[in-house]
């Protein structure tokens, strides 16, 4: 059971090319980062494994389901998608309404349902919002309502878009918390990010992109210590990994404890 | 004198059960940047829309105390003259373009349209800002048609355009990538060593320790924290308040637990460097 | 590098090297609507199509005859034949052609229904036209010029930016809510049931975007109480140009009484 990406290319009607010969499998369990420079096709490619854009070249696979065959909301019971911009997903009128929805033509009994619903308001630390209007409260918080509803959804693969975006240190805890729980229970979590740290501290796989394509599919370490990936697909160090270049280290640090150790030794 | 002083100021929004700014005292001087830190939710926005005169007058409310801009009082200001005094910059680049002018530099030209400059000022200004901001090669593009990291700049340009000497800067890259951020930091020191006052909200804490002269920490409506920007984050009890750290203020922490202190508290990676060599030379020497 | 020429273009009024573009919009839009008044008064579909005729070739002359004749032509397929139909098929007469139920095609019917779909072919024409031969901030700014407050500009000008923004914003939550599971391709039922999660997200995202973006202008100003400048500005219309628009507006007076008298 995995999502394989077989060689995909895909065009937009217009005939805009936006992503060539993609190819890459996601395993249970696993947790990627794809990271890159805006217009490097990380949207587009996320979208492919959703199903809103059908390869033009290709196939992507998910549990053996080939994306052309399906729509999208038949595609979405298998990868939840969390769009970048919660406002854009959210439309009920109390938090609990929108988790619940997405059960409507659930088969599960109501028990099921509410247990579901409670766990992931309870995962995503949204409980003490749960009988509000999902417009009253902050939009740090409304993230993590959309984030929620793919988490009661209970689908194996799901796909974050930014989702450091405009949160504190206590949203990102969160995050980092909420990815170890759904590993553990063998859910895949895909993530676009700009947030450097956040991969380097939460994700052991990145895919970095740069002009449509895949250029790298590497261990955070190997691809932050690979000086041309970072200048191609744009991307930075961490600041513990670029002090540690700075003093002439080629340890490959990329925590604090490493570059501790190493100084400490010196 | 202060530029900006705020003086036992509290402030409930309408229909709120509890104030979102709670007695707030504080002096802004001239010429520095301020960031702006805490968690989400604990009234660093409601901060700057007080700051920006857009409390109470556009969000209404109960406003409590006094805040003097240049030394007058925020309600005897003219919110046009406002305007021309205090710029706005916030992080939706979406919003903050106008969509209704077709061409870049008539949608930096739009502030000074409004003031009433003249024709040939306001080609020499959004000229000047335009080179300033290195974006000569957007000027003829339709605004509505940028991506967010270049709509971001423009919005900078429409605001510095319009000459005021105090900034007001709310999150302005938390929808950017790497290189959209380093593009608005450039602006933003640009901006500090032309002497403007800038108030500065930004998660991105490495940032906010390479520029800000001086930090405040707001929590649950209260200033909880304020002072040098290497102070403040020398204290690395604050991440308990919920305020994040830089990781390499951490580092000389360590390094201070670990009996090997650096002999400056770095808060910044070119502090760290700095402080690293000369420790290995130190060592070479001895 | 600055693009000085650009830059220079602002110092001096916008012209194009098409004299119909660079009549005055006010005076664009005055032709146009006076060429429109004669079908009122006229009532015969061959003066209609005449008039429609007029305004292709006027597109032509403005060198946007490409741009105007798609557009003209899906709204005039679509308008034109509806009223036909509507007309033909209930309009009472006494020359009955065919009836069946509530159904009545009658001679009048069918004849008022050819003087309905012209006359929408004209107002296709005007609009279409007005919209490939006039710059919408030009419309404006020669607004103001007559008085028009420059805050009513700017809602005229950002409404139509909000047509468009609407428009992807819609793509966007569409794909966004497709991704939560809500089908949205298939039947009739499918796509009304789908509405719903579309049209909330795209009310409160306008309401809330309406007011980031009255704190974003009142950044830029918006309440001055200075008399506003124009960075973009037209020439003054020229004493030419005045002369040609009484003139027609004369002319199409006189043929107006010409045809009421006859």
């Amino acid at each position: 059971m995995s999502l394989e990406v077989k060689d995909v290319s895909f065009a937009y009607p217009n005939g805009y090319v936006a992503n060539e010969n993609l190819h890459f499998t996601i395993e249970k369990g696993e947790r990627v980062a794809i990271v890159g420079q805006n217009g490097a096709g990380k949207t587009t490619a996320v979208k492919l494994l959703n199903g809103l854009h059908k390869p033009t070249k290709g196939d992507v696979l998910v549990d053996g389901i080939n994306t052309k065959d399906k729509t999208v909301a038949q595609i979405s019971q298998y990868v939840g998608y969390v769009f970048q911009n919660p406002d854009d997903q959210i439309f009920n009128n109390t938090v609990k309404a929108e988790l619940e929805y997405s059960f409507k033509h659930s088969k599960l009994t109501d028990e099921e349902i509410n247990r579901r619903v409670e766990r992931a308001a309870e995962l995503t630390g949204i409980q003490q919002y749960m009988d509000m209007k999902p417009f009253d409260i902050p939009y740090s918080i409304r993230k993590f309502v959309t984030i929620a509803v793919f988490v009661a959804l209970d689908t194996p693969y799901l796909i974050l878009d930014e989702p450091t975006a405009g949160q504190d240190i206590n949203g990102i805890n969160r995050l980092a918390e909420l990815m170890d729980i759904l590993q553990g229970e063998g859910r895949s979590v895909i993530t676009i990010t700009h947030d450097m740290e956040f991969v380097a501290d939460n994700f052991s796989r990145v895919i970095a992109m740069a002009n449509k394509r895949i250029i790298a599919d590497d261990s955070a370490r190997n691809i932050f210590w690979n000086n041309d990936i970072v200048a191609e697909s744009n991307i930075s160090k961490p600041q513990i990994g670029e002090l540690a270049e700075d003093i002439g280290s080629d340890n490959k640090i990329l925590f604090r404890h490493e570059l501790l150790e190493y100084l400490t030794r010196l | 004198m202060s530029y900006i002083e705020l003086k036992n100021v509290s402030y409930r929004y309408p229909l709120a059960e509890t104030d979102a700014l709670k007695n707030i005292n504080y002096a802004f001087e001239e010429g520095k940047l301020y960031g702006i830190i805490g968690e989400n939710g604990g009234g660093k926005t409601t901060f700057c829309d007080l700051i920006k005169g857009l409390i109470p007058s556009f969000y209404g409310g109960d406003l409590t105390g006094e805040v003097f801009i240049k030394g007058k009082e925020i309600r005897e200001w003219e919110s046009s003259a406002l305007a021309s005094t205090i710029g706005y910059i916030f992080q939706n680049p979406f919003t903050q373009i106008s969509g209704i002018k077709e061409t870049v530099f008539e949608e930096i030209a739009l502030g000074l349209e409004n003031l009433g400059v003249e024709r040939e000022e306001i080609i020499d200004r959004v000229t000047s800002v335009v080179r300033q901001l290195k974006i000569e090669h957007l000027i003829k593009n339709n605004p509505n048609k940028l991506s967010g990291g270049q709509r971001q700049r423009v919005a900078f340009a429409s605001i510095i355009a319009m000459e005021t000497d105090i900034l007001v800067i709310d999150e302005p890259t938390s929808q950017l990538d790497p290189k959209g951020t380093s593009d608005i930091f450039e602006i933003i020191h640009l901006l500090k060593e032309q002497g403007k006052t800038i108030l500065l909200v930004e998660h991105k804490i490495d940032l906010i320790a390479e520029y800000a002269d001086e930090v405040l920490v707001i929590k649950q409506g209260e200033l909880i924290t304020n002072g040098k920007t290497s102070d403040v984050f020398s204290n690395v009890n604050l991440l308990n308040e919920g305020v994040n750290i830089p990781q390499i203020a951490l580092l000389s922490n360590d390094m201070k637990e670990q009996g090997k202190p650096f002999d400056t508290f770095a808060i910044t990676r070119s502090q760290a460097r700095e402080q690293i060599l000369k420790k290995g030379s130190e060592k070479i020497c001895h | 590098m600055m693009d000085e020429t650009f830059i220079n273009s602002y110092r001096s009024p916008q012209l194009s090297k098409n004299w119909l573009l660079n009549l005055n919009p006010l005076n664009k839009i005055n032709i146009y609507i006076a060429l429109g008044l004669i079908t009122l008064f006229f009532q015969h579909w061959q003066v209609n199509v005449v008039i429609t005729l007029v305004f292709i070739l006027l597109a032509v002359a403005a060198g946007r005859f490409k741009s105007f004749i798609s557009p003209f032509l899906k709204l005039g397929l679509v308008i034109g034949p509806f009223f036909f139909i509507v007309r033909a098929i209930f309009w009472p007469g006494e020359n009955m052609i065919f009836n069946y139920g509530i159904i009545n095609i009658t001679q009048e019917g069918i004849d008022l229904g050819i003087q309905y779909a012209t006359i929408m072919l004209v107002v296709c024409g005007i609009l279409v036209l007005c919209t490939v031969t006039i710059k919408a901030e030009d419309l404006t700014y020669s607004l103001e010029k007559i008085g028009v407050p420059h805050n009513i500009s700017f809602m005229i000008l950002s409404s139509l930016q909000l047509i468009i923004d609407l428009k992807d914003k819609t793509n966007v939550i569409m794909d966004s809510q497709r991704s939560r599971g809500i089908e949205t391709e298939g039947n009739v039922f499918v796509r009304i049931k789908a509405f719903v999660p579309v049209l909330s997200p795209l009310f409160l995202g306008a309401i809330s975007g309406a007011e980031e973006k009255t704190i974003a202008m009142d950044a830029r100003a918006f309440s001055s109480a200075n008399p506003n400048t124009h960075l973009r500005f037209l020439r003054p219309t020229p004493a030419l140009e005045k002369i040609l628009v009484i003139l027609v507006d004369i002319l199409i007076l006189g043929l107006i009484i010409l045809g009421v008298v006859l």
